[in-house]
């Protein structure tokens, strides 16, 4: 049995989610503010915290910073109902394991709780080497389910964009950034992707640069990207036989849902960009 | 008196003297006319009689006096004059405009002279540089920003009102500064383009910029212009005006703030419910009956929270639209005090604190509805910021033709520099009050619900020292109704 800490400072909410973690088998204790969740973790050792952002005397960013200091600091899931980019950064560079915005549904909360609760420990921290909503730049270790994470903190960045803007560019960020943690970081947690996400008003850009030595195209029997025209799903018979994960579309999806995508010579940095005002520039 | 007989050419002199249109006249170095054609009379009135009875200074306007001795001083060295101006009072006692050109013969002591009534050219000029002192002061005074950019965008002029706001004079911006070296680094793009596109297509409307003023602080503007083309259809200049946009922005600023704040307030007490309902859904809970009424129950108050925050932006929008109606009918304030504590104080005891009344009678007539939501909206701010075990203190007296109420908390206070902005729409106290939730609606409706009664609101405060809010309503006096 986890044990867990609710920390929120509206009385129902704190009631109602102990209600639900328990009844989901958790072993819960509470706390109204930061200042009394500190002293709690002082004494007691949690697997994991359920974390409000916004609350009197101390917010849950200043709590989320101060228990690093901690032998044994727990997971956290950060709850607010702001989506800013200030908050979500601080909760990124304060090291939270993910940020749920109210509402959200119960299950899903269940979900992220199991999950933090059964990842890995990180072999290292993800480091945010910048923490601007303009230019968010980070260095996270090569494990497929931090890829979740931080597309999902990146995804909230982008919330004021089209829906389909989102999508196209979530998919790309996410076939290129597993293709970096997984051929270019070969899954290896003590070695590090860096990624970059810049945005102005008129674009979107992103840069990935792996670990590894490059690639070429030409040895790309795995990917999509290498398919005769007549036969377009070769890679898959490939990659059953060397047995890798399903998929293998990534850039040539990529190529699809961007509006720019390169390479470095060495092949292992890539950048896209999405073009975000409606016209695209004279080619 | 017979025309003496003259030479045929004398005669044609004569007569080109008499006839002249031009005022002409003949005067000797001691300041009187010696003769005076016609046109005298046709012009001032006065007949050559008495043109040559006096001085001709007589006739002199005070003011020019001086200026015509010196002038007449100078045609006795035997230097001419041209085009000199002076002002000659007519016999009905106006003034009229002459411009001299005057040749002395000082061998034998006389001027030459002939004038010409200039009034009308006077009036003219005086009327061209009032209606350009008009147009300078409409231009300069507007209560907006006027300029114009040559094509490389360099000021050819710009208004008073526009220097005043940047805190720059005239001869440091006109054909020195372009507009963008006014500008925010990061706006200069979206103007190189603007200012393209502009000059091509001869209008622009309603851009958005952020102007750096001489002290280095920001003034953001609307900027509309239209361009001057020459003959050649080349751009000349633009004609912009410029409005301060701080006052919109701040006011986006506060729409947004408050529509985060909406959000906030509104999905804290939906997470509650969609977990409570969610919980009791899934069935999770059904073996603890005990469970199952505490999730109702809570779904329940955040269904009340849920239903006051929405009944708050709905008076809002009343309050906005002026549609507040009042129904006012005659009440006591002691009675609205006890209703106000009534509905409170469970909430007041729920939160450790002790809630203390005196209520003393005051006849009103007011909507008793709206008082007790406004007693209501600000005992909830005082139990809200109130540590527990402290007292909250309710009460109404009378005072001369006034209801006073007052809601006193021995909370953290308010800053002073805060003031009376507390009572606007989208304020909170502090950024404590944030995290304690709230719109910043509440005293935002009772300042307006009290004045509607024809009263007044107010705080008295310090931080640390507790707040003490209070409003008066006028009493209503025996026998009227």
């Amino acid at each position: 049995m986890s044990r867990l800490l609710v920390v929120d400072d509206d009385e129902h909410l704190r009631t109602v989610l102990a209600a639900l973690l328990e009844a989901a088998g958790h072993s819960v204790a509470t706390a109204d503010d930061g200042a009394a969740a500190l002293e709690r973790l002082g004494r007691e050792k949690f697997d994991l915290m359920v974390l409000d952002v916004w609350m009197p005397r101390m917010t849950g960013l200043e709590v989320l910073a101060r228990i690093k200091a901690l032998p044994a600091p727990p997971k956290v899931i950060m709850l607010t109902a702001d989506d800013t980019p200030d908050t979500l950064l601080g909760a990124l560079r304060e090291q939270a394991y993910t940020y749920l915005s109210k509402p959200f549904d119960p299950d899903t909360l269940l979900g992220r709780v199991d999950e933090a609760l059964g990842a890995r420990p990180e072999a290292l921290p993800i480091e945010v080497l910048s923490a601007r909503p303009s230019w968010v730049e980070l260095l996270v270790p090569c494990q497929l389910e931090v890829a979740d994470r931080i597309q999902g903190f990146l995804k909230r960045l982008e919330a004021d964009l089209p829906e389909d803007v989102r999508e196209s560019v979530g998919l790309a960020f996410r076939e290129l950034l597993l293709n970096a943690i997984e051929w270019g970081g070969k899954l290896d947690p003590n070695r590090k992707v860096r990624i970059a996400y810049l945005r102005t008003p008129r674009l979107l850009l992103y840069r990935i640069a792996d670990p590894g030595a490059g690639f070429r195209f030409e040895g790309l029997d795995h990917s999509a990207l290498s398919n005769p025209a007549e036969k377009p799903l070769q890679h898959i018979e490939t990659r059953q036989q060397k047995g890798l994960r399903a998929g293998g579309f990534g850039i040539l999806m990529s190529k699809a849902m961007v509006d720019e995508l390169l390479y470095n010579e060495a092949q292992n940095e890539v950048v896209f960009v999405k073009y975000l005002d409606t016209k695209k520039p004279a080619t | 008196m017979a025309a003496p007989k003259l030479p045929r050419s004398d005669r044609e002199v004569d007569l080109f003297f008499r006839l002249s249109r031009d005022l002409l006249a003949i005067a000797d170095f001691k300041g009187y006319f010696q003769r005076v054609n016609p046109a005298w009379e046709q012009a001032l009135g006065w007949t050559p009689e008495e043109l040559l009875a006096r001085p001709y200074l007589d006739f002199v306007h005070p003011d020019d006096r001086e200026s015509t001795l010196a002038e007449a001083a100078k045609l006795t060295t035997g230097a001419v004059t041209i085009t000199f101006e002076n002002r000659y009072r007519s016999k009905d006692g106006s003034y009229r405009w002459l411009q001299w050109n005057s040749t002395p013969l000082t061998e034998r002591g006389v001027i030459y002279a002939d004038a010409r009534d200039i009034t009308h050219l006077k009036q003219a000029e005086e009327q061209l540089h009032r209606y350009a002192a008009e147009i300078s002061d409409l231009y300069n005074l507007a209560p907006c920003g006027y300029h114009s950019l040559d094509p490389q965008g360099v000021f050819l002029r710009i208004n008073d009102t526009e220097l005043k706001w940047l805190g720059y004079k005239r001869e440091e911006i006109v054909g020195r500064k372009r507009f963008p070296d006014l500008l925010q680094p990061d706006s200069l793009k979206l103007f190189e383009e603007a200012f393209a596109g502009f000059k091509r297509r001869g209008w622009v409307r309603d851009l958005e910029f952020e102007l750096v003023r001489k002290d280095g602080t920001h003034l953001p503007i609307v900027i509309n212009s239209t361009a001057v083309y020459n003959d050649a259809g080349e751009y000349v200049m633009s004609r912009s005006t410029v409005f301060d946009n701080t006052d919109r922005k701040a006011l986006e600023r506060m729409k947004d703030e408050f529509i985060s704040m909406v959000g906030h307030e509104l999905r804290t007490p939906l997470t509650s419910m969609r977990t409570a309902l969610g919980l009791l859904a899934s069935g999770r809970v059904s073996n603890s009956p005990e469970k199952v009424q505490q999730m109702l129950a809570i779904a329940l108050d955040e269904t009340d929270r849920l239903t006051r925050l929405v009944s708050d932006m709905l008076d809002l929008q009343r309050l906005e639209l002026g549609r507040f109606k009042l129904l006012p009918q005659a009440c006591d304030a002691a009675e609205l005090v006890h209703q106000a504590a009534d509905a409170l104080q469970p909430v007041a005891e729920k939160a450790g604190l002790r809630l203390e009344i005196s209520a003393q009678s005051a006849p009103l007539r007011a909507d008793p509805d709206r008082i007790v939501q406004v007693l209501t909206n600000l005992l909830v701010n005082a139990v809200k910021f109130s540590p527990p075990g402290t007292t909250v203190r309710l009460s109404s007296e009378q005072r001369g033709a006034e209801a006073v109420f007052r809601v006193a908390d021995e909370g953290p206070g308010i800053a002073p520099e805060l003031g009376e902005r507390i009572f606007e729409r989208f304020r909170q106290g502090q950024s404590e009050a944030r995290a304690r939730g709230g719109m910043g609606l509440g005293l935002y409706i009772c300042r307006a619900i009290v004045g509607q009664h024809g009263g007044r609101i107010g705080v008295e405060s310090a931080p640390g020292q507790g707040s003490a809010f209070w409003f008066t309503l006028p009493v209503q006096k025996e026998g009227a109704s």
